[in-house]
Order: structure tokens, then C-alpha cells, then sequence
């Protein structure tokens, strides 16, 4: 039956009306995204893609290892979103092989054909969030926090800076990605940290006369009493020289509990010392281990580049909110390295870390790459399969914790994209793909932002924004107290 | 006449009336269009941002438009029409500068101290002063300022995009060798009809002679230490500046510029080096600070270049001051212009 293939694939060319010879190639095509090799969930939003622009057209087969076909022309590769789920669900476990012809120039070209490996890990989760922000600067002006079903090309924004002019929102934070309990903070003089729980909202002031801010990054207790959150008065600098353009630091920072029952904060001196940055808090899905970063502080920003995190993690009372001893896990700085954002996965397997060779926000160091630790062993590599030439961060993991996103400015090194990928059993990653588009082309090509600190989110986030205007500028908050 | 035909009429005329008041707009204020075109919004659009149009606006609008496009020349006439305003005196300033006038026409103008040098970027700038506080550091050859400044001007800009911070972007990045980064701008400005030939000629296999060699002078002034400063730390990086290329003659008259606006003789003397640049402004001020520290003596005159002519006015001038109290009535006349003046009198608005 195989042999037959070919000749049919021939026919259905002529029928779609690729007429005139065609030329054969045993090279790659040159599409855009690189999907080549990439393995998929069953049930991802289509895998469009683009061909050179001299192309005027291009006519695409994707065959299914387990049955199934789909064909798609245009002046792009765009598949009806429909068929392409039920193709990659009849094929999970499968590749899909895909043929390309691209025409130019009065001519057919027809290149070597690559697969696409569908998973049978299936992602189930609803979608991603993120927010969209110039790349790499601090800034108020237009921002937003969006969400993107991955099963499809809707995207649609949770809150955007139109509804709150001159406040800076900062990263949605899920519990565990479900969007029940959510929250994120808004910079700026009518600032406030919103939490969201079963529908209703709260915006509270997290700032005491005990803590020097309020918090910034945040991580949710599984038990969804309590998240810890860190406070980060955070600066922004600039390099003169041409390779490096900004510095991101904190001027200080310490490390809190928040209990949501009652608004109080666990201050506990240990985290608040101010010899010492302590930095993005991540919970284990036991609840019972609260992992940190921590550096020795150095005046900044003359003295940045000594700022060093090594990774941390201290015990915690889920009854109490009580923290325990700090313990250092991977004393990073020792080596001339520092790690930040470490993200346990959710079912207790991993632990992924962003490392650079200094500092508090890699994604503007070209170096930062992901590392992955075997939370059985306390064994670290670094993602080779993963990482670029340029800034990897900015990692959380899907709720069953076999798929992973993260940001990486591998594009043009500048504008930083999503990437997923999947991780089995023995902590092998496969290669990762970009977040898709109907027309990726037209809308990576154009967009003027970065998708800053992504998530996944297990079911669509419901934020109604009605009254939000009105709860921001209204300054009416609930003041945090300090757990005595 | 019938029901229909009047309707048609009143159409007719509401549409050339409505043409008629376009015209006249445009009449009176042509620099609209043209920032409406530079940041890739409608006429009306522009009219909006700015609230109600009249001459001032239109000037400021005339002085980015002509900066962005480094008309220099268009940019002095402009600043000769402004009426005290931080984006006059800096448009005015940078004009200066760029004829090698900088420091000898400082106070001819307004000068809202280091303000009208430097826009200040921040909580309290407008959209239309971020928009302009780049293009002071592309003149120097400080890319990353320039780049925050274009990205952060784009941001706020009425589309947050537009041809201007677009080109900017793509040409900060092809003087610092990113021609990757360049590629995602130029690639945006091929697929603008009014802007293709820009980026043709932009796109680094296509550099024409000319082209090629403006790009090596940009190049040339790039810092090439490596140095983290914050967003207050404006002395410090054109000291960088200076250090990497110390014939950077603009970055030089900035500083010294930058240390007499904010009176800090101290960092002006530790800059200045009389054999570098001169101006009867850096004479006025070694006159105050030799004064002060008890070096009036004819080695440090001639060393700092002082001219007789100048020794007797600051003589006349404290004469003046010292006889009048300290009142400046009987000075504005003579000494409105001088150093001394602006030193002694000058007073920063602190609103």
C-alpha cells in the first residue's frame, strides 16, 4: 500500500492545482516557527507555519503514524483547528510526517519530510497566561496580563493598564494553575496586591511597618491558606557597553507568609535581615518545604555583578505558618553562578532553576539557562536539549508536571517568546516548541512586546473587571497586620 | 427644490466644510500631519493626544518632527519661536551642540537647569518627552539610553508604535552590531509602504557608501567600558563617553554644560580641560571658582585661557553685586547672559 503513497500524494498535487514541475530536495524546508522534530500535546492549537516570503504559496501534507491525514494550502500552512485535534489525538504516541511544496517563481519545490512527534502525555490544562511587556523594561505604561487557550488561537486579557492608567501590574500568580485562587500585584501610587478566591476579591496592602514593601513574587501554599511572597523594591539599570543593555536588581529584599484567612503577615527576622537578599518562594506540593534564592547583599548598582543566589529551602508549619531552619540546597555563588525562580514541579519529582552568572532576573543575562534537579537525588544538570545561546527563564510547569513552559529570547534575542516542552520519566526533555499562531509570521514578526512570566492556567481565569477602575483608585484596601 | 435634493446639498456642503476646516488646520499647523505620520497615527489622532492645538504645540510638534529626521537647522529656527519650555530648551541645546555651539549660546536661552539638557524619564515625564529624551543620547553614542528612550517613547506613544521609535530602534541596534535585533524593526518598517525605502537602504547588505560611514561615526563614540549606572547617573556616563573616545567634543561640552547647570564647580574643574574645548562660559566659570579658592593669578589665567576682556567684566560684575547688596537689578542689563549671572541668580522651580 505504501508504494501508492507517493503516486496519490502526485495526484492530489495536480488536483489542488500545483501545476508546472517540481523540484526535489533532500534539504530541511525553511519554515517558520521551527516545528521540525518538536514534540506536541494532542489536542495543541494547529501548528501553522510560514515559508520563506519569497514562497507566494505552499501546499502542506501532514500523514498520521497511526492513520489519519490532513492538507493544507496558501499562502501559508494553516490547519482547521478541528481536524488537526482529532489527527494529533489519533495519533498520540504517533509522529505525524509532513511533506511541504512550497512554489516560487513559476516553480514547485518539494523538501525533505520532517515529523512532529505527538506525545501521549496529554496537556489538559485550559491554557497560558502571561503578561505582555516591553522587553526587559519596567515601565507603566501599556501592560497587561493575558490569557491564550492553547487549544486554539484565542487570546484574551485578564486585566490590562486601560483599566487602571499608571499602576504596573505584576505576575499573575495561580495556585498550583488553578485560576480559583489567583492573585497579582499593582505597582504605583494607588498600588495593592489583589486575591482572588472563588470569585470574590480582595485588594490588600501588604506593606507593614514591619516590611520594607509590598510583595512581588509570589507562590501560592498548596493547602491555599497561606502564600508566601517576596518583597522586592526592584531597579532598573543600564550597561554602557554594547553586549549587555540592562540590569534588573533589588535594592533589598526579604521573604514573608502570608496568611489569606485573616491578612497577616509572618515576618520572621531569619528572612528580613538586611545582609541578605532572599527572592522568589516556591512551595513543595507537600506544603511542608518552602524553597528560596538568597545572596549576601552588596551595594548596587555599582557591586551587582558579586550578587550571587544560591538555592535555598527552610521548613514550614502549614497550622502555624511558622518557618524553620535555612538550609542551603545548592550553594551556586560558591561556584560564580546564581539561581533564581526555582520551580518544584507539582508532583514533587523536580526542580527547575534559571541559572546565570549573577544577579536576581536572568532574563536580561544572555547566559541564564534552565537547570533541572532530581528532587530523589539532589542531582543538577542543565537542559542542554532546552537551552539556547540566549536568556532561558521564567519556567512553571503544567498541573500533571509532565509539560513545562518557559521564555526564551532565541528568536532575535530581544523579544522573548513561550516554549513548551515535555519531560518524561527520566527527567529527558524534548525539543520545545513555540507558543502557536494562526499566522506566526505576521504576529511574532510584528509584535512589540515579550511574554513576561508565563504559567499555565488549569481552566480559563474568570476576573470580571467591572469595578475594578473603581476598586483601584478608591484606595480602599485591607491593611496586613504581623502575625504576632 | 425637493426634500432629497436639499439633503443631498447640506451633505455636500457639511462634507466641504468639513474638507475646508482640514485644510485650514493643516494650513496652520503642517507639523501635525507630519507627527502624525512619524508615530503611524490618523491627523485626528495626533490632534487628540495633544488636547487642544495651537502655535506652542505646533512648535514642539515641529521640533521632534525635524529632531527625528536631524534637521538640525529646521530644529534652531523652531527653538527661536519656543516660549520657555524644557522641549524648546533642549531642542535648542541639542541644535547647538551639534554646530559645536553648545556651551557659547547656553544662556542666550532659557535653561531650566540640567532639564533642558536631559529630559528626565519617569512617573511625572509626559508621553511627548519621553518620546523626545532619546535622541540627546543617539547624538552622544550611548545606545542603551537611546534604545530604553525609543522603546519606552513607543510605549507611550497614542499607537504605541510608529515609524519614529521604529527607526530609532533599528538603528540603535545596527551601530551596536545586532543585526538581529535590527532585523525585527527594519522587517516591521519594509512591510510600511511609506517607510520601505528607509529600511531598504537600512538593511545591512544594502549600506551605501554614505550610509556605511555614518554607521562607523555612531560606532566610533560607543563606550567601550562596561560599566552599570543608574537613570540618575548622567555625569558618570558621559564620563564613560569620554574615556572610550576622548574626542567625543559633544559628550565633552555636555558634561561641562551638565556640571555648570546643576553649580557643581567642583566636578566642572575636575572635567574641564581648557586645551579640549573652550567657551567664554567655562572662562566665566573658572573666574567664580579661581575666585573662591584664591587662584586669581596670571599662571591659572593663562592656563584656563582667560582673556583680559573677561577678567575686568567679572571685576565689574562683582563691583555691581557687591555694592548692590547682592541684587541683581543692575545686573540683568550687561551680565543677563554670563555664568555669574545664572550662578549667582538663577533658581530652580521646584513644581
Amino acid at each position: 500500500m505504501n508504494r501508492w503513497i507517493p503516486a496519490l500524494f502526485a495526484a492530489l498535487l495536480l488536483l489542488a492545482g500545483c501545476s508546472g514541475s517540481t523540484t526535489r530536495t533532500e534539504a530541511l524546508p525553511d519554515i517558520y516557527p521551527d516545528y521540525i522534530g518538536v514534540t506536541v500535546p494532542a489536542g495543541i492549537a494547529p501548528l501553522n507555519f510560514n515559508l520563506p516570503e519569497e514562497y507566494d504559496r505552499v501546499f502542506v501534507r501532514v500523514a498520521g503514524s497511526r492513520g489519519g491525514e490532513l492538507r493544507a494550502r496558501g499562502r501559508w500552512a494553516a490547519f482547521p483547528i478541528r481536524k488537526w485535534h482529532a489527527l494529533t489525538r489519533q495519533n498520540a504516541g504517533g509522529t505525524l510526517t509532513v511533506t511541504v511544496l512550497g512554489h516560487k517563481d513559476g516553480r514547485w519545490t518539494q523538501w525533505q519530510d520532517f515529523p512532529i512527534y505527538v506525545s501521549d502525555a496529554p496537556l489538559t490544562d485550559y491554557g497560558v497566561t502571561y503578561r505582555k511587556i516591553a522587553p526587559g523594561y519596567t515601565t507603566y505604561s501599556h501592560i497587561g496580563i493575558y490569557q491564550r487557550d492553547i487549544h486554539s488561537f484565542v487570546e484574551e486579557p485578564i486585566i490590562e493598564s486601560t483599566l487602571t492608567p499608571g499602576q504596573c501590574m505584576n505576575c499573575h500568580t495561580a495556585n498550583a494553575t488553578d485560576p480559583e485562587q489567583f492573585l497579582f500585584h499593582l505597582r504605583g501610587r494607588h498600588g495593592a496586591t489583589m486575591i482572588q478566591q472563588g470569585g470574590a476579591r480582595e485588594w490588600v496592602t501588604t506593606k507593614t511597618d514591619s516590611t520594607i514593601g509590598n510583595v512581588a513574587y509570589c507562590y501560592w501554599h498548596p493547602g491555599g491558606r497561606w502564600f508566601a511572597g517576596s518583597i522586592n523594591p526592584v531597579r532598573q539599570s543600564f550597561w554602557t557597553g554594547d553586549q549587555r543593555t540592562i540590569e534588573v536588581f533589588d535594592l533589598a529584599s526579604d521573604l514573608v507568609v502570608m496568611d489569606v484567612r485573616d491578612h497577616s503577615l509572618v515576618v520572621d527576622p531569619r528572612f528580613t535581615t538586611p545582609d541578605y537578599l532572599e527572592s522568589s518562594p516556591a512551595f513543595t506540593p507537600d506544603g511542608r518545604t518552602l524553597y528560596f534564592c538568597r545572596a549576601k547583599a552588596f551595594p548596587v548598582p555599582q557591586e551587582v555583578e558579586k550578587i550571587r543566589y544560591d538555592l535555598v529551602r527552610t521548613s514550614f508549619d502549614p497550622e502555624t505558618g511558622a518557618l524553620g531552619d535555612i538550609e542551603t540546597v545548592f550553594p551556586a555563588s560558591r561556584e560564580g553562578h546564581s539561581i533564581s525562580f526555582p520551580r518544584p514541579s507539582y508532583d514533587g519529582r523536580w526542580l527547575m532553576y534559571s541559572q546565570a552568572d549573577f544577579g536576581v532576573f536572568p532574563i536580561s543575562h544572555e547566559e541564564a539557562d534552565l537547570w533541572l534537579m532530581d528532587l530523589s537525588t539532589g542531582e543538577t544538570r542543565p537542559l542542554t536539549e532546552i537551552n539556547s545561546p540566549v536568556s532561558e527563564s521564567f519556567h512553571n510547569w503544567s498541573s500533571d508536571s509532565r509539560w513545562f513552559l518557559f521564555s526564551s529570547r532565541r528568536e532575535d534575542g530581544l523579544y522573548v517568546q513561550v516554549y513548551i516542552a515535555s519531560i518524561d520519566e527520566q527527567g529527558r526533555c524534548t525539543k520545545p516548541f513555540v507558543l502557536p499562531q494562526k499566522n506566526p509570521r505576521k504576529y511574532y514578526h510584528n509584535t512589540l512586546y515579550s511574554f513576561n512570566a508565563p504559567d499555565f492556567t488549569k481552566t480559563r481565569v474568570r476576573f470580571d473587571t467591572r469595578g475594578v477602575y473603581r476598586d483601584v483608585f478608591s484606595d480602599e484596601r485591607i491593611q496586613s497586620t504581623v502575625k504576632p | 427644490m425637493n426634500k432629497k435634493r436639499i439633503l443631498i446639498l447640506a451633505i455636500a456642503a457639511a462634507v466641504l466644510l468639513a474638507g475646508a476646516s482640514q485644510v485650514a488646520f493643516l494650513l496652520r499647523y503642517p507639523y501635525f500631519r507630519k507627527y502624525a505620520v512619524q508615530n503611524g497615527i490618523s491627523l485626528r489622532e495626533a490632534r487628540k493626544a495633544w488636547g487642544h492645538p495651537d502655535q506652542l504645540s505646533e512648535v514642539a510638534m515641529g521640533l521632534t518632527v525635524e529632531a527625528a529626521l536631524e534637521n538640525w537647522d529646521a530644529v534652531a529656527a523652531l527653538a527661536a519661536e519656543d516660549r520657555k519650555s524644557e522641549i524648546g530648551t533642549y531642542y535648542y541645546n541639542l541644535a547647538n551642540a551639534h554646530r559645536g555651539q553648545l556651551a557659547d549660546r547656553l544662556l542666550d536661552y532659557y535653561q531650566p537647569f540640567e532639564r533642558g539638557l536631559f529630559l528626565p524619564v519617569g512617573e511625572r515625564s509626559t508621553p511627548f518627552q519621553i518620546a523626545c529624551a532619546g535622541d540627546v543620547w543617539f547624538a552622544l553614542g550611548d545606545m542603551s539610553m537611546a534604545e530604553r528612550d525609543a522603546m519606552l517613547g513607543m510605549l507611550f506613544s497614542p499607537a504605541h508604535t510608529g515609524p519614529r521609535y521604529l527607526r530609532r530602534l533599528a538603528e540603535t541596534n545596527l551601530v551596536t552590531g545586532d543585526y538581529e535585533a535590527a532585523s525585527k524593526y527594519l522587517r516591521i518598517l519594509l512591510n510600511t509602504p511609506a517607510e520601505r525605502a528607509w529600511a531598504q537602504e537600512r538593511l545591512p547588505d544594502a549600506w551605501s557608501p554614505e550610509y556605511r560611514a555614518r554607521i562607523g561615526r555612531k560606532r566610533a563614540l560607543l563606550p567601550r567600558l562596561d560599566v552599570v549606572h543608574g537613570m540618575d547617573q548622567t555625569q558618570l556616563i558621559l564620563r564613560i563617553l569620554l574615556h572610550s573616545n576622548p574626542d567625543n567634543r559633544m559628550a565633552l561640552d555636555y558634561l561641562l554644560c551638565y556640571d555648570l547647570l546643576t553649580k557643581d564647580l567642583d566636578a566642572f574643574v575636575a572635567d574641564y580641560d581648557p586645551d579640549r574645548t573652550a567657551s567664554h562660559l567655562y572662562e566665566e566659570a573658572m573666574l567664580i571658582f579661581l575666585a573662591a579658592k584664591g587662584g586669581m593669578d596670571g599662571e591659572n589665567f593663562a592656563h584656563y585661557h582667560i582673556s583680559e576682556r573677561n577678567f575686568n567684566r567679572f571685576n565689574d560684575f562683582v563691583r555691581i553685586y557687591k555694592r548692590d547688596g547682592g541684587s541683581l537689578q543692575n545686573l540683568t542689563e550687561e551680565f543677563g547672559k554670563t555664568y555669574w549671572y545664572f550662578y549667582y541668580f538663577a533658581k530652580r522651580n521646584e513644581n
